[in-house]
């Protein structure tokens, strides 16, 4: 009996190291792809984001120069207090 | 704070200088520099560097005198004549040839429109000023101004600072609260860097018979100007350019136009009629 078991565990064993074996050999994993393509691949997605960043860079010109990040200043304001002195027809 | 009052230039000068003791020099070097610039500029001084001009029609005159000939001149051009320094001969046949203390009423002048927008060279290799026929600068609608600025420049590396030339404001970074005379009182101003200027008939006006005559020539008739406006104030960069804006400003003729053209140029101002109405423009309110 248990000599049989141990049979039906060898069988099983051989048919997933067989399934292992094909599903390895089925992948190719020695095929390597051509580095051409690669390079074409990377080469026409670089020309891509180039393209998009001087199409960036137009549109920033034509907006003209980049506005700061905090308003400037307010040079004058009405305010409601005293003068500290007065301006009249000079 | 310290503080400094004097007489110069026609009007009452006030320094204000943010910063302690040991800088109190500085105000007695404004001060000098003032009495300095009207001695150069006075018209009713005979010996000053103006009037030698004025009565040798070209002459070499010194780095400051030069600079603010330049700069009134410049003024005309950017105000298409509105601003202009040669009104001189207008400002005489209109009674105003002395002091505006002794400015004579009872002495009737030759009122015939005086011609402006005269010819005046300047030629910087030689530091030269050559008028042309019939013209005669007076600097007093610029020199005020110019004068807070230089003094400004004194003052400020000691310390936030205002210079008050009778009206003509030039202040350093900080948080300044001036007056602006309207029927209603003072409409307070919070400048905190730049020039404040007002230009009016209120003040320095004068009768002749039965029509006022006061300051502000309007170099297209060469007569005192018509209008509605009383008072323009004017905000700007420099105390020297408010001065110019609002003598612009107040040349405009009428009050919408004045505040159109503030508008336009984003120049804040402070226009106050005749009738006593008091509008804002350039973004001020």
């Amino acid at each position: 009996m248990t000599s049989h078991i141990a049979r039906l565990y060898v069988a099983a064993g051989s048919l997933l190291a067989l399934f292992l074996a094909w599903a390895g050999i089925a992948a190719h994993p020695w095929k390597v792809q051509p580095a051409a393509d690669t390079t074409a691949a990377q080469a026409q997605a670089l020309a891509t984001y180039e393209a998009r960043l001087r199409s960036d860079a137009t549109l920033l010109k034509q907006l003209g120069p980049t506005q700061p990040s905090s308003a400037p200043t307010r040079q004058v304001r009405i305010v409601t207090l005293p003068p500290l002195t007065a301006t009249r027809t000079s | 704070m310290l503080t400094r009052s004097f007489p110069a230039m026609g009007t009452e000068v006030e320094l204000f200088l943010d910063a302690d003791e040991r800088s109190a020099g500085l105000l007695a070097e404004a001060e000098a520099e003032f009495l300095r610039f009207e001695a150069l500029f006075s018209r009713f001084r005979p010996d000053s560097e103006l009037s030698l001009l004025n009565a040798e029609r070209t002459r070499q005159v010194g780095p400051e005198l030069l600079e603010l000939v330049q700069l009134a001149l410049g003024a005309r051009e950017r105000t298409e004549g509105r601003f202009d320094p040669t009104v001189h001969d207008a400002l005489v046949a209109w009674g105003y040839d002395r002091t505006f203390e002794l400015v004579d009423a009872s002495v009737v002048p030759d009122a015939t429109p005086a011609p402006c927008a005269g010819d005046v060279e300047v030629d910087l290799s030689e530091s030269r000023i050559s008028l042309g026929a019939g013209a005669s600068l007076d600097l007093g609608g610029i020199a005020k101004g110019w004068a807070a600025d230089r003094a400004l420049g004194r003052l400020a590396p000691a310390g936030p600072a205002l210079v008050n030339a009778g009206g003509d404001v030039s202040c350093s970074d900080g948080v300044w609260h001036v007056g602006v005379e309207t029927p209603a009182g003072h409409l307070t101003l919070e400048l905190t860097h730049g020039g404040l200027a007002t230009s009016g008939r209120d003040r320095r006006r004068w009768q002749q018979g039965d029509r006022e005559a006061h300051h502000l020539i309007d170099p297209a008739t060469g007569a005192p100007a018509a209008g509605d406006i009383l008072t323009a104030t004017a905000v700007a960069p420099t105390a020297t350019q408010a001065e110019v804006e609002a003598k612009s400003l107040f040349l405009a003729g009428d009050v919408a136009r004045a505040a159109a053209e503030a508008d336009e140029s984003g120049v804040p101002a402070v226009l106050v009629t005749r009738s006593g109405d008091v509008r804002l423009a350039g973004g001020l309110g």
